[in-house]
């Protein structure tokens, strides 16, 4: 198929047909770059997931970054950052320089890109960004970071969890993924609010740290919402997963009926990961 | 019973957030869609959903898109739709409004204004 038949193709009016041809995109070795521009914004989704393949592989990532920043085109805009993610290496030195545009949305947006693209690069420009004043773009920033076990963040992300709702929350997120027992006691003072009580737990979970349990088990006893105390039994699975000998501090911490049932949902929780060889 | 919202956002970390929101105090049933296809797909797996939290940047199908689907569908346009989003241009809002959402919550938000727009769409459905 030369590259005139191919641009016939993507005009067609049935789906059959331009899919046929979006198909073939990334078959090229040099495809007509405007054609894979026509297909990103083809009314139909399966037509544009295959422009979007083509479009990481050949159009140049600043041209995916200026379509970002496009906000009248919200087709257009969508299929670039998902082009973007898909982009690797390609797409690391164009995100990066985005990170200091002059639209916030663009900056938050290729934020959050980097969390998807599969390619090493540089923490600090996303650690810069914890501190911007659009709250938005510091959450993307935060997530990416999260998103990027990025161990270096740590210092950086627990400063954030003096910093309001929006994100504090975040930044317990986060510091879960990443799992450095650097942020253990920091999450621990976050047990203490309802807020932020669920999701403190599970990073807790996700650190193991056997420093978590005391903690754990006083939630567990204290609040008895059933969804929190579902995730606050699995981090506690998981830190006596890692650490058995805190399990004794069950029978220090609870009382009566309370020490049978959490051993109860430990062992249910140990038969499970067991059949499921985790 | 509790009340169904459903959240159509891409955003796992805001889906975290709304449910944190949402579930406990409030008492909602949250329903999770990662974009406007996979909302279709829930509205029709949960037809008694109360309320839907709208974001506008998601791939696949954005927020105005599925905003355009269910205003075409009879039983589905009666659904109130709260835009939720990082686009706050005054021209925004007024797309959203007038692609048929009630309300717009500009990103950040604080807990109780999202609480203050569900209870303020709700009661305008009544």
């Amino acid at each position: 198929m030369d590259a005139t038949r191919l641009r016939e193709m993507l005009e067609a009016t049935d789906i059959e047909t331009r899919l046929t041809a979006a198909q073939q995109l990334v078959l090229f070795a040099e495809p007509p770059l405007d054609a894979i521009r026509h297909a990103m914004e083809d009314e139909a989704l399966p037509v544009r997931t295959h422009a979007i393949d083509a479009a990481a592989k050949f159009l140049p990532a600043d041209e995916l970054v200026s379509m970002v920043a496009n906000q009248s085109n919200a087709t257009l805009r969508n299929a670039a950052i998902e082009a973007l993610k898909l982009s690797g290496e390609r797409g690391v030195g164009a995100l990066l320089g985005a990170l200091t545009h002059t639209d916030p949305e663009v900056v938050m947006f290729a934020a959050q890109i980097l969390g998807d693209v599969k390619a090493e690069l540089p923490v600090e420009p996303l650690v810069d960004l914890l501190q911007h004043e659009d709250k938005n773009i510091a959450q993307s920033a935060i997530e990416t970071l999260g998103k990027r076990r990025a161990i270096d963040a740590v210092p950086a992300l627990v400063g954030v969890l003096e910093n309001d709702f929006w994100l504090q929350f975040a930044a317990i997120t986060a510091l879960g993924e990443i799992a450095d027992p650097r942020a253990t006691l920091p999450l621990v003072a976050r047990l203490q609010d309802e807020m932020y009580r669920g999701e403190a737990a599970e990073a807790l979970g996700k650190i193991a740290d056997a420093q978590a349990m005391t903690p754990l088990l006083d939630v567990w006893k204290e609040d008895t919402w059933p969804p929190l105390r579902a995730r606050v039994t699995l981090a506690i699975a998981r830190v006596a997963g890692r650490h058995p000998e805190t399990l004794k501090q069950i029978e220090e911490r609870l009382t009566g009926d309370d020490v049978s049932l959490l051993r109860t949902l430990l062992s249910t929780h140990a038969r499970i990961n067991r059949s499921v060889g985790a | 019973m509790p009340q169904k919202v459903l959240v159509v956002e891409d955003s796992q970390l805001l889906h975290r957030m709304f449910d944190m929101i949402l579930a406990r105090g409030p008492g909602f049933q949250v329903v999770h869609a990662m974009n406007g296809k996979d909302g279709l797909d829930k509205l029709a797996e949960n037809p008694d959903v109360e309320v839907i939290l709208l974001d506008i940047n998601m791939p696949q199908m954005n927020g105005l898109e599925f905003l355009g689907k269910i205003q075409a569908e009879p039983q589905l346009k009666e659904i109130p739709v709260v835009i939720v989003s990082t686009e706050g241009k005054e021209e925004d809002i007024l797309r959203g409004l007038k692609a048929g959402a009630r309300a717009y919550l500009k990103k950040p938000f604080q807990a109780q204004d999202l609480l203050q727009v569900i209870e303020k769409v709700r009661e305008n459905k009544k």
